[in-house]
């Protein structure tokens, strides 16, 4: 169970439409991921605070991705990119017809408000870019506590000049100081494959940067499927004590459709018994 | 008027033997105080009938009191009762399974020609399955009325969260103790950290298997009462309607509190630490 929480949707915002070249590629890159041994693969929507939303909230149809069926998990994922802390109104909105919801802080306070107020899965700080503020180890801890994980994403590392590999770096370096390690999840963020990597090679260079070998392992596993759980539980389950539930674990999304409230698709047909077959 | 014996002074005033107040009060006040002629004792001098003889036989109104009083509801005492039930029953069961051994030792085809593991004496006082099946119709209909037909997956999981589980037909598909998976049967209460569930005699997950035959423990095969830690375990619960059967898994986790504060609780998200994938 190898998570990539962030393969990058090619819409910008709700005005735009996905053409078929720009379906096609991200496929492309799914077939790639499923090559390099992900399994849980989350399709991430970016979009600006401000925006007014839609009816239909979620642009992502994950119905056109049926050749991935057994072979990929797919879920769907929203960044929102926050540059107001007063104005945090949409998340509520969000937060029903997403798999996953990510908030990307772009000031302190932003940051802090995020981390006391919201119910999000993932905190993505944009590591290509000089940090908002200084990471204090007890805003961050505090976010992990909560059960918020920090999002580090590797194509800021591949694919980018010099310059801002290292601001990136250095960006990582402070995260790792402030979150003691604990609670966090590496991501491709990728926009083409080109730059998408084998877990273990990343793994391996985050080493370098200094995590320990166990938690390499867990930045790719355990902790991005415990984000996914919660995320899942919020649409599936009542404050996570009693949960509809299909076929599989508590993550599973196969069953669901556009709306992600109808328990219609969990209904069952009651199976007959069927006459047994007879010994020859 | 004087404060202090009010009580004392409004009745001694209807008797016919004083005729002022202050008569009334100076009695009083040599009545209550160390000094005075009148002592505050009371004196008790044997009077005449039945002296010295034993009751041998409570009158009938006694006898009716006492009675009451032996019937009156108290929550401990009943409490108390159905723990030792449930206590009572466990050792019960233990035993049998020991017992059990040692006769399958010596006569090996013991419970090979019995259809039903209950013809047996010693297990004739077994807490069987089919008695609580009546339980689960009650319960069930009981759920169908709280949920109605609504198809909104967050009102359904709300209502359900907030209902009755005794009676329900739970399963264990997830626990960290690794015997308790599979098991499936009657809830008949629900404590703070654990579920007591009937289990019906084999027949459980191992059933299911149908190329090789399955090989029952003892334990397996007398079922009966079972507590199952609510800690780390999640349950399955199916719902049934005419045509459809819907499922639903319970967090034992975050269902760590009596069932009678959580009909009004508010619940919160959680880290999801402690939830297993």
């Amino acid at each position: 169970m190898i998570c990539d929480v962030n393969v990058l949707w090619p819409q910008e915002d709700y005005g735009s439409s996905v053409t078929a070249s720009q379906l096609s590629e991200l496929k492309n890159r799914l077939a790639v991921l499923e090559e390099l041994g992900y399994t849980h693969v989350a399709l991430n929507f970016r979009i600006r605070q401000g925006q007014r939303l839609p009816a239909q909230v979620n642009p992502i149809d994950l119905s056109s991705f049926s050749e991935f069926k057994d072979r990929l998990k797919l879920f769907t994922r929203v960044t929102l990119i926050v540059e107001d802390a007063s104005q945090m109104q949409t998340v509520a909105k969000l937060q029903n017809a997403f798999d996953l919801v990510a908030v990307e802080p772009r000031t302190e306070k932003a940051l802090t408000s995020c981390i006391v107020n919201m119910e999000v899965d993932l905190i993505s700080l944009d590591m290509a870019n000089r940090l908002p503020c200084y990471l204090k180890h007890k805003t961050i801890c505090s976010a992990t506590e909560k059960g918020v994980y920090f999002e580090i994403k590797y194509s800021d590392l591949v694919d980018t000049s010099s310059s801002t590999r290292a601001t990136a770096i250095s960006n990582i370096k402070q995260l790792f100081r402030a979150s003691r390690l604990r609670g966090l999840v590496c991501s491709s963020g990728a926009k083409s494959a080109k730059s998408l990597r084998n877990y273990s090679d990343v793994a391996n260079m985050l080493v370098l940067f200094g995590l320990d070998h166990n938690r390499s392992q867990q930045i790719f596993k355990d902790w991005p499927l415990k984000a996914l759980l919660a995320g899942r539980l919020r649409i599936k389950s009542y404050k996570q004590v009693v949960a509809i539930s299909g076929d599989e674990n508590l993550i599973d999304n196969s069953l669901e459709g556009k709306n992600k409230q109808d328990a219609t698709p969990y209904r069952q047909p009651k199976r007959r018994k069927e006459d047994k077959p007879s010994t020859t | 008027m004087d404060r202090k014996h009010t009580i004392e002074h409004l009745l001694l005033s209807r008797s016919s033997k004083f005729h002022d107040d202050g008569e009334i009060s100076k009695l009083l006040e040599s009545r209550y105080s160390l000094t005075g002629s009148q002592k505050n004792y009371l004196s008790l001098k044997p009077t005449e009938g039945t002296h010295g003889k034993k009751h041998n036989h409570k009158s009938i109104m006694t006898a009716i009191q006492l009675q009451g009083k032996n019937n009156r509801f108290s929550p401990t005492k009943t409490k108390n009762e159905f723990k030792s039930f449930i206590t009572d029953n466990l050792k019960y069961q233990d035993r049998l399974v020991r017992q059990l051994y040692l006769k399958l030792e010596k006569d090996p085809n013991l419970l090979n020609n019995l259809n039903d593991i209950t013809e047996l004496r010693i297990c004739k006082n077994l807490i069987r399955y089919e008695d609580y099946v009546e339980m689960n119709k009650l319960w069930k209909g009981y759920i169908r009325e709280i949920l109605g037909t609504t198809n909104h997956i967050p009102t359904m999981v709300s209502k359900l969260s907030s209902s009755e589980l005794i009676g329900s037909e739970l399963e264990v598909i997830h626990s960290r103790c690794i015997n308790n998976i599979g098991m499936k049967g009657i809830v008949i209460w629900e404590s703070q950290h654990n579920f007591v569930m009937v289990v019906p005699r084999q027949a459980n997950w191992k059933k299911d298997i149908s190329t090789i035959e399955p090989q029952f423990t003892l334990k397996e095969k007398i079922g009966g009462l079972r507590v199952i830690s609510k800690r780390n375990t999640n349950f399955k619960l199916q719902l049934e309607t005419e045509e459809s059967s819907i499922t639903f898994e319970i967090i034992g986790n975050r269902l760590l509190i009596r069932s009678t504060d959580r009909a009004t609780r508010r619940f919160k998200n959680h880290s999801v630490k402690d939830i297993d994938v």
